[in-house]
């Protein structure tokens, strides 16, 4: 089966923090994109990631055709149509850029949405934007005109805990999410994870999917664990195993990718799961593994191992 | 329900059978005012025949076996002599042969002067501070003790302080009511107070009303059918006490009446004189009902 | 004429009830605005404390701790610029329609202007909620449905500020209750009241808010999510039922009652 999110890619900043380049990139079988992506440099304000730096928040592209994005082509030949870039800020300082991007096809019901609260403003966190495919727009609708507060909803939870929350059941109900369509859906598996970015506005970003088209084939959040030596796995949820719970294996930093995350502070992505710690090469399914550190207040809170 | 305070289970079958019947559903319900009347219904007998025999067979039962009881006694008058004397009572019941000699008419007329007395005097103590009481609680603390300690005195133990400090049988037998009488008087009212609904009260608030507004637009009509209700059962217990009290005491009024006859062991008139005092209590009694049931209004 | 966004400002209040068995913690962090002409629903299920929030914008009640202002002036009592309808309609039952409407009237409007005036008003406010025929009787005289209708008679003859409703058509049967929803609707039209009402009725929270603001359960309860309503005005209840975007504003607030609240404790992360 597919999954929702069709490649993922990290851009760092260079020597002298002027540009980004390419850090890493997970994107399928027979990409253009993975081709054209390696050699590409982008400075601040320019293309998705440039513009993720510059403004200092999460972005969202809908629609890549007469737009700033600079890989138009190579990525509808991909068959993608949504790019989500995700600035990964340390204090005021720029460790990565993470992008997502997704594909619509029939068959996906899915979205990804941004969420933001300003402190001086009010305890609402609404909708920034969101990417809701074809299938969605009842979603769209209500997403559109929710506030959540601190500690309700998905984003309102990942933005009470400062840490990744996963979902498998969002408690939406199923419901007809076109208006023309006869196939009841439920989008009810929900993956939110905050942003640090500069200054005191909160953004969550929150993907959200239905079953049969899952977010990534297997989600891990690691978190440290009461000793603050090693990383344990908090929670997490597998296409093929079900919901992830504690497990006994401890990662040291700079242990696996994950480990190194830790460590660094920075995104990471392998394809060989062979040499990861534990047995998830054992796991039907997994190709590659991209790492995403979430900071807040300079300080590494967790790291969310996505599998493809 | 204010109203079901009133009524006397006799009356409630009845008056529940009325409301139904006069209260459509979803539709206002006219006044009692001048409306061109239906058609008349024919008058319904069976239900006045339902309403007046079986009191009448109760009495007759009564009356009976009080006769069949006294048939052969010498000291106990039956029901027909008993007759006799009450209708020679009643031919001239307001004479006057000086002041331990009156009519029967009068000393009915003195005994609820007395009454009236004393009653009035408790309502005037009494309804008041029940209102304070029940409107401030540090008051209901401090005067809650005393009540439930002075409430279940016999209002005849009352009756020699009375005597003692005001030297003289009428005064005494006024402040023997007056003591009796107050209790329900200050309790009723109180609880009247307390149980005002909060949502009247919050009205209030919302409103900004003053404090004399709120006693006068909604304290005092909402705890009217509870000082009512502590009136009529004050009323009750009077009319018992001054009965005694009079007998206790002397001079003029119908316990005192009775006592008398005693000494001169006339029974019949003793006898008389019960039903005469039962029925007085009765008539009272139904008198407050009706101005109770004036006042109150059904939800 | 610019409106105020923040007609009613709730900031941080928190609500701790001493009772005889213990403190009850019924609100903590309530943080909402309400806007100069807006029509807002507090949602929720019994105990999660939407009348003990309403109550405390009436005035009725004090914060234990928090802010609240109406009109940029704080809210430390109760009074008729903030004027509510209860669910239960509090009519004086010794007073006729009339009379009762009169005392508010009376109250707010009785220093400045003639006994004619005031009665004018009385009448007015009586019509204005179609009960003009019925102005001598006693609230005993008439139906459940119409004695609501005075109580949102009295509150109105105020002209108050704002508008505070408790479950005021909860008492009442399916068929009464649409029917004055839907006067509401016409009169909040007229008016342009500021209006928060609390409500257990999904459906009535969807026709006539603006914004629907779902509690979370108590104890300790606060506010979870807020909907904006945007459906077109003037809203009918008929062509609604099959709107699209109706349909869809129910099911959201449905699954936050009925679907979620639960939720909280099962994301373990």
């Amino acid at each position: 089966m597919k999954t929702f999110i069709r490649a993922v890619e990290f851009w760092l900043p260079d020597a002298e923090r002027g540009q980004l380049e390419h850090g890493g990139g997970f994107y399928g079988a027979g990409s253009r994109m993975a081709g054209i992506s390696r050699e590409m440099c982008f400075g601040r304000g320019e293309g998705l990631p440039g513009r993720a730096w510059d403004e200092g928040r999460p972005v969202v592209l809908q629609a890549f055709e007469g737009s700033y994005f600079k890989r138009t082509a190579a990525a509808l030949a991909d068959g993608l149509t949504c790019g989500i870039a995700l600035p990964i800020f340390n204090g005021d300082y720029l460790n990565a850029v993470v992008v997502f991007f997704c594909g619509d096809d029939e068959a996906h019901a899915g979205a990804i949405e941004v969420w933001h609260n300003d402190p001086a403003v009010s305890k609402d966190m609404t909708l920034a934007d969101g990417h809701y495919g074809r299938t969605a727009d009842t979603f769209e609708f209500i997403s559109r005109r929710t506030a959540f507060r601190s500690g309700t909803g998905l984003p309102g939870l990942a933005w009470q805990r400062h840490a990744p929350v996963f979902l498998d059941d969002l408690g939406r109900g199923s419901g007809f999410l076109r208006s023309d369509s006869a196939v009841k859906v439920g989008i009810n598996r929900g993956f939110a994870m905050p942003c640090a970015t500069p200054g005191l506005d909160v953004y969550v970003l929150a993907f959200l999917s239905a079953l049969g088209t899952p977010i990534a084939r297997r989600v891990e959040i690691w978190q440290p664990d009461v000793s603050g030596q090693a990383l344990a796995l908090q929670a997490g949820f597998c296409e093929s195993a079900g919901a992830l719970g504690d497990a006994p294996l401890r990662l040291a930093r700079g242990q696996g990718t994950v480990g190194h995350c830790w460590l660094t502070g920075l995104p990471g992505i392998t394809d060989n799961l062979a040499s990861e710690p534990g047995d998830v090469a054992q796991l039907p399914g997994l190709g590659a593994m991209v790492v995403l550190p979430v900071l807040q207040d300079a300080r590494f809170v967790a790291g969310v191992a996505l599998y493809f | 329900m204010v109203s079901a305070v009133f009524h006397s289970p006799l009356e409630a079958s009845q008056d529940a059978a009325a409301a139904r019947a006069s209260n459509p559903p979803a539709a206002p319900v006219a006044r009692p005012a001048p409306v061109p009347k239906a058609p008349r219904q024919p008058f319904d007998w069976r239900s006045l025949w339902l309403a007046v025999l079986p009191p009448v067979i109760g009495l007759a039962l009564l009356v009976g076996i009080w006769g069949i009881l006294t048939q052969n006694s010498t000291t106990f008058p039956t029901p027909k002599v008993t007759f006799e004397a009450a209708v020679k009572l009643f031919a001239d019941p307001f004479y006057s042969n000086g002041p331990n000699d009156q009519g029967i008419g009068w000393n009915i007329l003195f005994s609820l002067q007395r009454v009236a007395v004393g009653f009035g005097l408790a309502a005037a103590v009494g309804i008041p501070m029940g209102f304070m009481i029940g409107r401030f609680s540090f008051l209901n603390r401090m005067l809650n003790p005393l009540i439930s300690l002075l409430r279940p005195v016999s209002p005849l133990a009352w009756l020699p302080i009375g005597l003692l400090v005001f030297k003289s049988a009428n005064p005494a037998a006024i402040w023997t009511i007056f003591i009796c009488s107050i209790w329900p008087m200050i309790i009723n009212t109180a609880v009247g107070v307390q149980r005002v609904p909060e949502d009247y009260l919050n009205v209030a608030r919302v409103l900004n009303l003053s404090e004399w507004k709120v006693i006068t637009k909604i304290l005092f009509p909402a705890v009217l059918p509870y000082m009512l209700t502590g009136v009529r059962l004050s009323v009750g217990t009077a009319w018992l006490v001054i009965v005694a009290a009079e007998m206790l005491t002397g001079g003029v009024g119908i316990g005192f009446w009775v006592w008398d006859e005693w000494n001169n062991l006339n029974v019949k008139h003793i006898i008389i004189a019960i039903f005469v005092i039962g029925i007085v209590g009765l008539l009272l009694e139904q008198l407050l009902v009706g101005i109770a049931k004036r006042f109150s209004y059904d939800d | 004429m610019t409106t105020d966004q923040q007609y009613i400002k709730v900031e941080n209040a928190e609500m701790v009830f001493e009772t005889k068995k213990g403190r009850f913690h019924a609100l903590r962090e309530i943080d909402l605005s309400v806007a100069q002409g807006e029509f807002v629903t507090l949602i929720g299920h019994s105990g999660c404390g939407k009348s003990t929030l309403l109550n405390l914008i009436a005035g009725l009640l004090k914060a234990t701790s928090g802010v609240l202002l109406c009109d940029k002036r704080e809210i430390a009592a109760p009074g008729p610029e903030r004027a509510v309808v209860f669910q239960n309609h509090s009519l004086l039952p010794w007073l006729s329609c009339a009379e009762n409407v009169h005392l508010a009237v009376e109250r707010v409007f009785g220093a400045n202007e003639s006994k004619a005036q005031l009665k004018a008003r009385t009448q007015a406010a009586l019509e204005l909620v179609g009960m003009g025929h019925a102005v001598n009787k006693r609230p005993h005289e008439v139906s459940g449905g119409m004695k609501q209708r005075v109580g949102i008679a009295r509150a109105l003859a105020m002209e108050p500020k704002v508008l505070l409703m408790d479950e005021p058509f909860g008492a009442l049967d399916a068929l009464t209750r649409a029917h004055l929803q839907d006067e509401l609707l016409k009169i909040v039209a007229r008016t342009k009241s500021t209006v928060v009402m609390v409500t257990h009725d999904v459906d009535e929270a969807v026709l006539l808010s603006d914004r629907i603001v779902m509690m979370t359960n108590g104890p300790a309860a606060t506010i979870g999510e807020i909907l904006r309503v945007d459906l077109a005005r003037p809203r009918n209840r008929v062509e609604l039922a099959e709107d699209r975007n109706y349909v869809h504003c129910r099911k959201a607030v449905l699954d936050f009652l009925y679907t979620r609240q639960g939720h909280v404790e099962k994301a373990a992360a």
